[in-house]
């Protein structure tokens, strides 16, 4: 705003009024207009705005004034350049927020589902324990139990192998289980976190600031 | 999709299935040393004494489910009943796996019951328990089916064990 009021200044009456009429027109987004002298703006929603065609009204718009060609182009060019930049970090900040909701969704699935992933963990881990607990102390207890009762080795040795293939066979199929559980729950989180992505609006090749 | 309590109540089941095993071992349980010094090492009724251990503790897994969550004498919530449904389903295809690996036929010992009869009987038993299932959500039913199971293929055992004893006695060929 500043800018064009500067611009237009002490250049008379008519170029004061197709300022004023410029200014008047949604020729920049409503978000930008109202923040430009931060930058600092929030864009409302998530689409995104469609590029400016500004030029052809800068022209009219100084179709009648008294100045020279040149200069005109030159103070177009200016204007363009500057509503231009103005509308690239436009585009920015909207992307930067879709990126912003983006990982908030995420975070807050991630949140949602942060007590089924510990107990996931839990029982892996109690699993795990619980198979280097057997191989450490049980089987040792368990061969010491069969030279207690005086069980031949080789007696002893068919039935440790039986023990451990059983005893192992059920780990696996437990910790299959569990495998099967963090597949399902992957594709809960997956399949919400692709309903997330198709809630935010991508912005289209042709929405390229130029 | 498997629930928490599901997966919860299964893997408690396995895992309370897995320490009564070894308890059998750490307290000389006098069943299952009687078969240690009553059969030969390597013989076919030693084997069969070893399978018969495995199923045994195999289809006592639903009975173990029990003691953990269902009242004995009172009437389940449809939650419990739906629960202990899917846990056999699940059961049916634990048991499947100690199968399926005797079948290939590996020379590994991988827990899994070797013997045709024995592995027969637990076909048998899978089966029952296949169209138990189909037909019937009612925990209790599903229980007593169970039970019936459990003890028939105990006698069946008994009597396949008897047979390898006479065998013992008389001919020896057995061992």
């Amino acid at each position: 705003m500043r800018f064009l009021s500067y611009l237009f200044k002490g250049d008379g009456n008519t170029e004061e009024a197709m300022a004023t009429q410029l200014l008047a027109k949604p020729l920049i987004p409503p978000h930008v207009r109202e923040h430009d002298d931060t930058l600092n703006y929030r864009t409302p929603g998530t689409q995104m705005t469609q590029p400016l065609d500004l030029r052809p009204v800068l022209e009219t718009c100084f179709r009648n004034v008294n100045l020279e060609e040149e200069a005109k182009t030159s103070i177009i060019r200016t204007i363009l350049l500057n509503v231009n930049e103005l509308d690239s970090i436009s585009r920015l900040q909207q992307r930067l927020d879709i990126l912003y909701q983006h990982e908030k969704n995420y975070l807050t699935l991630i949140k949602d589902f942060k007590e089924e992933i510990k107990f996931i963990g839990s029982m892996q881990e109690d699993l795990r324990k619980e198979r280097a607990r057997f191989f450490s102390d049980t089987l040792k207890e368990v061969t010491e139990a069969l030279n207690d009762a005086k069980v031949s080795d080789e007696v002893a040795s068919q039935w440790l192998q039986e023990l451990v293939g059983t005893y192992t066979r059920s780990l696996d199929l437990s910790v299959g289980l569990i495998e099967e559980h963090t597949a399902d729950t992957v594709g809960v989180i997956r399949q919400q976190a692709q309903e997330i992505v198709n809630t935010v609006a991508v912005p289209a090749p042709h929405d390229e600031p130029s | 999709m498997m629930s928490r309590a599901d997966l919860f109540r299964t893997l408690a089941v396995y895992r309370r299935a897995r320490e009564q095993l070894v308890a059998e071992f750490v307290s000389e349980a006098p069943e299952l040393y009687h078969a240690m010094f009553e059969f030969r090492p390597g013989s076919v009724a030693m084997r069969v004494a070893i399978d018969r251990h495995i199923f045994l503790w195999l289809i006592s897994h639903p009975r173990i489910y029990q003691e953990l969550y269902l009242s004995i004498g009172e009437r389940e919530s449809s939650d419990d009943e739906e629960l202990f449904v899917r846990f056999m389903k699940r059961y049916h295809d634990y048991c499947m796996c100690f199968i399926l690996s005797s079948d290939s036929k590996t020379e590994e010992p991988s827990g899994a019951i070797d013997n045709p009869v024995i592995s027969c009987l637990l076909k048998h038993k899978i089966a029952f328990l296949e169209s138990l299932l189909k037909v019937n959500r009612d925990a209790d039913t599903c229980l007593q089916g169970m039970r019936y199971q459990s003890t028939k293929a105990k006698f069946l055992f008994e009597r396949q064990f008897d047979e390898l004893r006479r065998q013992k006695n008389g001919t020896g060929i057995s061992e």
